[in-house]
């Protein structure tokens, strides 16, 4: 039998089967936030020390018309020291920042952004960013170009270059190429007026599927690009909180022992693991991610775990994950961050790229009258909501930690409620490459 | 309007019949000549071939549903117009799911008889019918319907990974059943 025969037959089913599957629909959501929603936004504007005259509006011409990417992604690419120095990064920049308050960034979409703009560094400058990013600027790219065809659904990456429209501005050739190549990132030559901001905010929007919608309010007259990488994630719990019984009002406990009440969801514990000081479990997605929740054993705080933390030993961490009897609670919660990294970058190394006679960005070209690009802001915008809608009044529960990682021979019993200060993350359970890594340290009311 | 009102049109041979289809059912069928064409413009001669096609099986045919029927229909117009421009090589939508039926059965063309084609169409719709419905879901948008995987993703709410999964299994079972059932594979 040949194919068509065999469609053939297939379309002679039943009419009653053919027409419920035309009007069947994914069932409506009975909580429309049992998804958990995150986006990021990094963005780093290159800028010449020249202020430019008034361009004549017109809209973002394409400037990647005549590139394409010249590669294919390379899966061996995908190695474990790529993720490593990604999930480093991201520890890094959440521990310059702290401070009491919630934090929640993406070393995806920063490193990302970083590696775009890494690619047209050159000298001193390209080795203070290979040393923050883990990694030489085409490693990074080949790992970048390989994770992000790796992604599955519900995971959207995008790149971009804006560039301003003015004939004082180079711009080499390669640079373009090989953000093509690796990063798939579209460049766009546009005035830098009104309509620019626009045009970014709206390209923001798309791509961070509306979750960010406004990156810029205006254009200094001083920047004459931007790099800008967005991220988003949707998905849905494998196993998702279907009952009411599984959410109750419960305690939040902050490090300096504020009470907070905060909707808590419970289920059965699906992965969990353990250091000797803390415990943690991963919930997974239908999407192949999964939320990595990490709770320092009681009187650690999660600045003090986070210090001891490296991006092996946190992969290392999660890689023991196994199989535990228990169960686990996550807080219904709700963060949006909004980060200016320059000066943390700059401190972890990296200060030339962001000193106007310091640095060496001549692979990416020259500013009028030949004068230094370089980086004056890194914008980072992040927003997560990880819950449900249908919560009743609920239990005060307790914590019980244990130590050790769980053993093949017992089966571990294990309660992990996160009612105090915890570290997260949502990772893909392939790469374990954090697309999100935050701290809660203060929820609820 | 309703289905029976549509039918009545047919019957009385107004060619608001044809309109009223369209309205109705103009979407469905496009989506379904689309999956399989997916140029518009072939895609819509597609759909005009099945109006007319309704228009001289009904009378005497009175379907049960005509939501099945306009899209059967379609989707057999549609494949025939697919054999004829895929001769021409032309860019067509539903290879890839044509591809994956091939998984099922050995690429020979077996001699056709009506007894053994109803033979055939009963054995896959025992399949179908003892599928649980999110598979039957999935097994119906892709090889009905040609739906590409993402808009299945899409309409079940699961990843392209787990159709993509369910799809292989199910081919992998339909090829069992039918070498089971002694069918000519």
């Amino acid at each position: 039998m040949t194919e068509r025969q065999l469609a053939d037959r297939i379309g002679a089913i039943d009419e009653k089967l053919v027409s419920s599957a035309a009007k069947a629909r994914k069932k409506r959501r009975l909580w429309p936030r049992i998804t958990a929603v995150a986006a990021a936004l990094a963005i780093i504007a290159g800028m010449a020390v020249y202020l430019s005259g008034r361009t004549p509006a017109v809209r973002a011409e394409d400037l990647m018309a005549g590139y394409s990417a010249e590669i294919s992604a390379d899966p061996s690419a995908l190695t474990d020291a790529g993720s490593a120095a990604v999930a480093e990064l991201g520890l890094e920049l959440l521990t310059a920042g702290g401070e009491g308050k919630n934090d929640l960034v993406s070393p995806v979409s920063v490193a990302s952004a970083l590696g775009m703009t890494a690619m047209g560094a050159r000298g001193e400058t390209l080795e203070e960013m290979s040393r923050v990013l883990g990694a030489e600027p085409e490693a990074l790219a080949k790992y970048l170009r390989a994770y992000r065809e790796s992604l599955t659904g519900g995971v959207h990456m995008a790149n971009s270059v804006w560039l301003r429209d003015d004939p004082g501005l180079y711009v080499e050739p390669e640079f373009l190429q090989s953000n093509a190549d690796y990063y798939s990132a579209g460049a766009y030559k546009s005035a830098f007026d009104k309509q620019t901001v626009e045009d970014i905010n709206n390209w923001t929007k798309t791509h961070t599927g509306g979750m960010i919608d406004k990156l810029l309010d205006r254009i200094p007259d001083e920047a004459v690009m931007y790099l800008v990488n967005a991220l988003s994630f949707e998905a849905e719990w494998t196993y998702p909180y279907k009952t009411e019984d599984q959410i109750h009002s419960t305690v939040f406990t902050t490090d300096s022992g504020d009470k907070r009440e905060v909707k808590m969801m419970y289920s059965s514990v699906e992965d969990y693991f353990s250091d000797d000081r803390a415990q943690g479990f991963l919930k997974r997605y239908k999407n192949g991610c999964a939320f990595a929740a990490i709770l320092p054993n009681a009187g650690v705080t999660v600045d003090e775990y986070l210090a001891s933390l490296t991006g092996e030993k946190l992969r290392a961490l999660l890689k023991s994950a196994g199989w535990a009897e228990g169960t686990t609670g996550i807080p219904k919660f709700e963060l949006e961050c909004d980060y200016e990294l320059a000066g943390t970058l700059s401190s972890l190394g990296m200060p030339s790229a962001f000193d106007s006679a310091a640095t060496d960005f001549t692979g990416i070209g020259r500013g009028r009258n030949d004068a230094n690009l370089f980086i004056s802001r890194v914008l980072h915008k992040t927003f997560i909501e990880v819950g449900e809608k249908g919560t009743r009044a609920g239990a005060v529960t307790s914590v019980e930690t244990t130590d050790g990682a769980p053993s093949s021979d017992h089966v571990k019993q294990v309660s992990v409620y996160l009612d105090r200060p915890f570290i997260f993350m949502i990772v893909d359970t392939a790469t374990l490459t954090p697309l999100f890594l935050g701290v809660v340290r203060d929820i609820g009311k | 309007m309703e289905d029976a009102e549509i039918i009545t049109l047919y019957n009385a041979r107004d060619d608001r019949a044809i309109s009223e289809t369209d309205v109705k059912y103009g979407r469905l069928c496009r989506h379904v000549a689309g999956n399989i064409l997916g140029l518009r413009e072939d895609a819509e001669e597609a759909v005009q071939d099945a109006y007319l096609g309704a228009w001289n099986a009904i009378p005497p045919t009175r379907p049960r549903s005509l939501r099945a029927f306009m899209a059967g229909l379609t989707r057999n117009v549609s494949l025939k117009k697919y054999d004829k421009l895929a001769a021409k090589r032309r860019g067509l939508a539903c290879t890839s799911s044509l591809e994956e039926l091939s998984e099922c059965v050995s690429g020979r063309e077996t001699p056709e008889s009506e007894l053994e084609n109803r033979r055939i169409e009963e054995v896959i719709g025992e399949f179908v019918r003892g599928l649980s419905e999110e598979k039957r879901l999935v097994f119906l948008r892709r090889y009905w319907y040609f739906d590409s995987i993402d808009a299945i993703a899409h309409r079940t709410g699961f990843s392209d990974a787990k159709v993509t999964n369910m799809l292989y299994r199910l081919r992998i079972s339909l090829r069992e059943t039918l070498i089971k059932e002694d069918i000519e594979i």
